[in-house]
C-alpha cells in the first residue's frame, strides 16, 4: 500500500513533469480517440458497401470489346441456361432473375403520358385492339425479393393491400391508383408485346407508395416508360409472359458473390464454361467510388494521423522521459540505497505511470468521444465537397454527362461516430503502451545498475 | 560481540588491476564508535560500500552476525540491518522531511503505533522541529539535511550506523552536534557506529581509529 502511497506523492511532488507527460498522453489519446472511432465508423460503412457493390454482379456486353474488333453486326447472346449454368459455382452465394418488360395497356393512363399516346386501338375496349403503340407501362419481375429492395430502405412502401404473392398479382404505385382510381382487388389488363392479339390479366393485391423524389417534371420530354410510379411490380414468371420468348434475352440476372475479392476467379470460371469475351461480369465500382469514396478517404487520413501521433507521440514521451531520468536516476538510488526492493521501485514508477496515463487517457476519451462527430462530419464534409469539385470539373470536361452518378440520398454524408466498447479498449491498449513507453528509460536503470553506482553518477 | 565481521577482503574495481582494498581483517561491535581515516582515494568509501551492502565484494567475507553477506537479502539487509548515512545526504530532494523519514518506515516494514508522531520523535531526537521537517528537503540547510539523513539512519532502528564523511560538507558548530549524537547512538542505544573520514577532529570522537593506506586497514589507536 505505501508503494502505491508513495507513487502518488510522487506525482504531486514532480508536478511538472507529470503534467507535461499528461499533456502529451491527453493529446495522443484524444487524437487515437477520434481516429479509431472514425476508423470505426467508417470500417462498417465500406465493408458494407464494398459488399453490397462488390460482390453483386450483373452480366454486360463489353461494348467496347465489341467496337474495337469490328464485329457489331452480329452481337454474342448468352441464353437463361448459360447463366444459370455459371450461378453453379463456390463463388456464388445467390443469384436472382429479373425482368424489365415494356407493357401497354389501352385502358388505364400512366403517368407523364400527358397525350394518351400509349393508348392505340379501339377506345373503350378491353386491351385495346391489336396495334400496339409505344409502351406506357414498365413491369418488373424478379425471382427474388431482393431486387425490391427499396421496400426495405424505406423508398417505397406498402400502403393498402398485400405484396404480390403468386402469378399475375401486382402492386402498383398509389399516384398510378389514383389516376385510374384503381384499389386492391382490382384486375387491369395489360397487352403482350409477344404476342399483341393476347391480353393478360393482372390482379392488384397492393398499392405502394413512392418516397423518391419525382423529378421527372425537370426534363422537357416526359417518358412514362422511364417514370417510376408507372412501374408495376411483380414475379419473374409474370413478367416473362408479358415478353413471351424474349425474356430468355430480356432477362438479366444478378449474382451474389461470396465476397468482392471472387469477381476475378468468377469470370475465369465462367469464361471456361463458355461464357463469350463480349460479356463481362461487372460490379459497381464507380458507384461504390462515388458513395464510399469519401469515407475512404476519411478513413485513410485518420489512420495516417493515428499513426504519425503514435509515432510522434512515443518519441515525444521517450524525450521526455530522457531529460526527467537524471532525477529519476537519482531518486532510484537513493530508494535502492535505503533497501528498497528492485520490484518495489519498479512498482512505484510502474503505479506512477498507470496513475497519469489513466487520467490522461480518461480525459483523452471523454474529450475525443465529444470532439469524434464534429470532427468526422468535418473531415467527411471537406472530403465530398472535395469530390463534388473533382466532379463538377469533369462535368465540364465531358459535356456534363453525368449518368451514373448516385443519387443524392445515396451519399454517405454523415458518419455515426460513436464512442463503443472496443474503441474504449483499444485506446486503454494505447495506454498501456504509453505506460511501458513511459517507465521504460528508468525500468532500464533498475535492472541494470546497482544503487552504489546511479548515486556515484549524479555525486 | 561482533556484528559485523570482515575476513581477508580484497577488491579490485572492473578493467583496473589496482587493489583497492587489500586483504581487510576488522571486527565491529556493539556499543562502540569506529573512525575509518584516509587520505581521498585510499579505498574508505569503497569499504563503506561493502560494509552496507550496496556493493558487493568479490574475494573475501564479510558476516553480518554470522551470515555472510553475498547469501542473505542486501536489500533486506539495507532496510532493516544497518543505517547509512552519507556525504552528501542522498536524501528524496522534493520531498519533505517527514516524507524522507516515512518512507524509509515503510521500506524496513518497522511497525510502530503512530507512524507520524514516531518520525516526528526521531526529527526532534537529532535536532529538526515540525516545522522544518514538513519543509522539502531542497529547501533545508546542509547541516539539516545531514540531520535527517541521521534520523532517517535510525528509523528502523538498526544495529549498525554507518557514516561516510558525515560532516563534510558542515561548519564546526554543526560538526559538532552531529558528532555528539553519532557517540550517543553507541554510548546510549548499544549501536556499532562506524565513521569513514578524513577528518582527524571526527575521528577525535571514536572509541577505535582505523587507518587505510593504499587499501590496507591498520589499527591507528584505540581508547582505553
Amino acid at each position: 500500500m505505501y508503494i502505491f502511497k508513495n507513487a502518488m506523492k510522487n506525482i504531486k511532488r514532480n508536478k511538472g513533469r507529470n503534467l507535461l507527460m499528461a499533456i502529451v498522453m491527453v493529446i495522443i489519446s484524444v487524437t487515437c480517440v477520434i481516429a479509431l472511432v472514425i476508423n470505426g465508423a467508417t470500417t462498417s460503412i465500406i465493408t458494407d458497401y464494398k459488399n453490397q457493390f462488390g460482390s453483386e454482379v450483373n452480366v454486360e456486353l463489353d461494348y467496347a470489346k465489341i467496337y474495337e474488333s469490328g464485329d457489331i453486326n452480329e452481337l454474342p447472346t448468352v441464353t437463361i441456361e448459360e447463366l444459370k449454368g455459371y450461378a453453379d459455382s463456390d463463388y456464388v452465394k445467390d443469384y436472382y432473375f429479373y425482368l424489365e418488360a415494356p407493357a401497354v395497356s389501352n385502358h388505364i393512363s400512366s403517368l407523364n403520358q400527358e397525350d394518351n399516346s400509349g393508348i392505340q386501338g379501339s377506345e373503350g375496349a378491353v386491351g385495346g385492339g391489336p396495334e400496339l403503340g409505344p409502351p406506357n407501362l414498365k413491369v418488373i419481375g424478379s425471382t427474388s425479393y431482393q431486387l425490391f429492395e427499396e421496400f426495405k430502405k424505406g423508398e417505397r412502401k406498402i400502403i393498402s393491400g398485400r405484396i404480390f404473392e403468386n402469378d399475375n398479382e401486382i402492386v402498383i404505385s398509389e399516384d398510378l391508383a389514383k389516376l385510374n382510381n384503381l384499389k386492391s382487388g382490382d384486375n387491369i389488363v395489360l397487352r403482350s408485346i409477344a404476342d399483341v392479339e393476347k391480353d393478360i390479366t393482372l390482379t392488384i393485391t397492393g398499392i405502394y407508395q413512392d418516397l423518391t423524389k419525382d423529378d421527372s417534371a425537370d426534363y422537357a420530354y416526359k417518358d412514362p416508360y422511364m417514370t417510376r410510379r408507372n412501374e408495376l411490380l411483380t414475379n419473374y414468371e409474370t413478367a416473362t409472359t408479358l415478353v413471351g420468348e424474349q425474356s430468355n434475352t430480356m432477362s438479366r440476372i444478378k449474382y451474389f458473390l461470396n465476397s468482392p475479392d471472387d469477381l476475378e476467379s468468377f469470370v475465369k470460371e465462367a469464361q471456361g464454361k463458355g461464357l463469350s469475351e463480349y460479356y463481362n461480369f461487372t460490379n459497381n465500382e464507380y458507384l461504390y467510388k462515388q458513395i464510399a469514396g469519401p469515407v475512404e478517404s476519411v478513413q485513410k487520413i485518420s489512420t495516417v494521423f493515428l499513426v504519425v501521433v503514435l509515432i510522434l507521440g512515443g518519441i515525444i514521451l521517450v524525450l521526455l522521459n530522457l531529460i526527467a531520468l537524471r532525477e529519476r536516476k537519482y531518486e532510484i538510488g537513493v530508494l535502492r540505497a535505503i533497501g528498497m526492493k528492485k520490484i518495489n521501485v519498479i512498482k512505484t514508477l510502474v503505479y506512477e505511470s498507470i496513475i497519469v496515463t489513466m487520467v490522461a487517457v480518461t480525459i483523452g476519451l471523454g474529450v475525443g468521444g465529444l470532439a469524434s462527430q464534429p470532427v468526422s462530419d468535418k473531415l467527411l464534409a471537406d472530403q465530398i465537397e472535395q469530390r463534388q469539385e473533382q466532379m463538377d470539373n469533369m462535368g465540364g470536361n465531358f459535356g456534363g454527362a453525368s449518368a451514373a452518378l448516385p443519387n443524392d440520398a445515396d451519399i454517405i454524408d454523415s458518419l455515426n461516430a460513436e464512442l463503443d466498447l472496443g474503441v474504449v479498449f483499444a485506446i486503454f491498449l494505447i495506454g498501456g503502451l504509453l505506460v511501458i513507453i513511459s517507465s521504460s528509460m528508468s525500468l532500464i536503470y533498475i535492472t541494470k545498475y546497482e544503487p552504489i553506482k546511479i548515486l556515484s553518477e549524479r555525486n | 560481540m561482533s556484528v559485523l565481521t570482515v575476513n581477508n577482503l580484497s577488491y579490485v574495481y572492473e578493467g583496473t588491476k589496482k587493489k583497492v582494498l587489500n586483504n581487510i581483517n576488522i571486527s565491529f561491535e556493539s556499543k562502540k564508535t569506529y573512525a575509518i581515516i584516509g587520505k581521498s582515494g585510499s579505498g574508505k568509501t569503497t569499504l563503506l560500500a561493502l560494509l552496507s551492502g550496496l556493493d558487493l565484494c568479490k574475494n573475501g567475507e564479510i558476516l553480518y552476525n554470522g551470515d555472510n553477506l553475498k547469501t542473505i537479502d542486501r536489500d533486506d539487509y539495507r532496510s532493516k540491518k544497518i543505517g547509512v548515512i552519507f556525504q552528501s545526504y542522498n536524501l528524496l530532494t522534493n520531498a519533505t522531511a517527514m516524507d524522507n523519514i516515512m518512507l524509509s518506515i515503510d521500506i524496513s516494514g518497522v511497525k510502530v503505533d503512530n507512524k507520524k508522531e514516531y518520525a516526528y520523535s526521531l526529527l526532534q531526537k537529532v535536532g529538526i522541529d515540525k516545522e522544518t521537517a514538513d519543509r522539502k528537503v531542497l529547501k533545508l540547510s546542509g547541516g539539516e539535511q545531514q540531520r535527517i539523513g541521521i534520523a532517517r539512519a535510525l528509523s528502523h532502528n538498526p544495529d549498525i550506523i554507518i557514516a561516510d564523511e558525515p560532516t563534510g560538507n558542515l561548519d564546526t558548530a554543526t560538526e559538532e552536534g552531529i558528532m555528539k549524537i553519532l557517540t550517543s547512538l553507541s554510548e546510549k542505544e548499544d549501536k556499532c557506529v562506524i565513521i569513514v573520514t578524513h577528518s582527524e577532529k571526527v575521528a577525535d570522537y571514536a572509541d577505535e581509529v582505523w587507518g587505510i593506506t593504499d587499501g590496507k586497514l591498520s589499527l591507528v589507536r584505540k581508547k582505553n
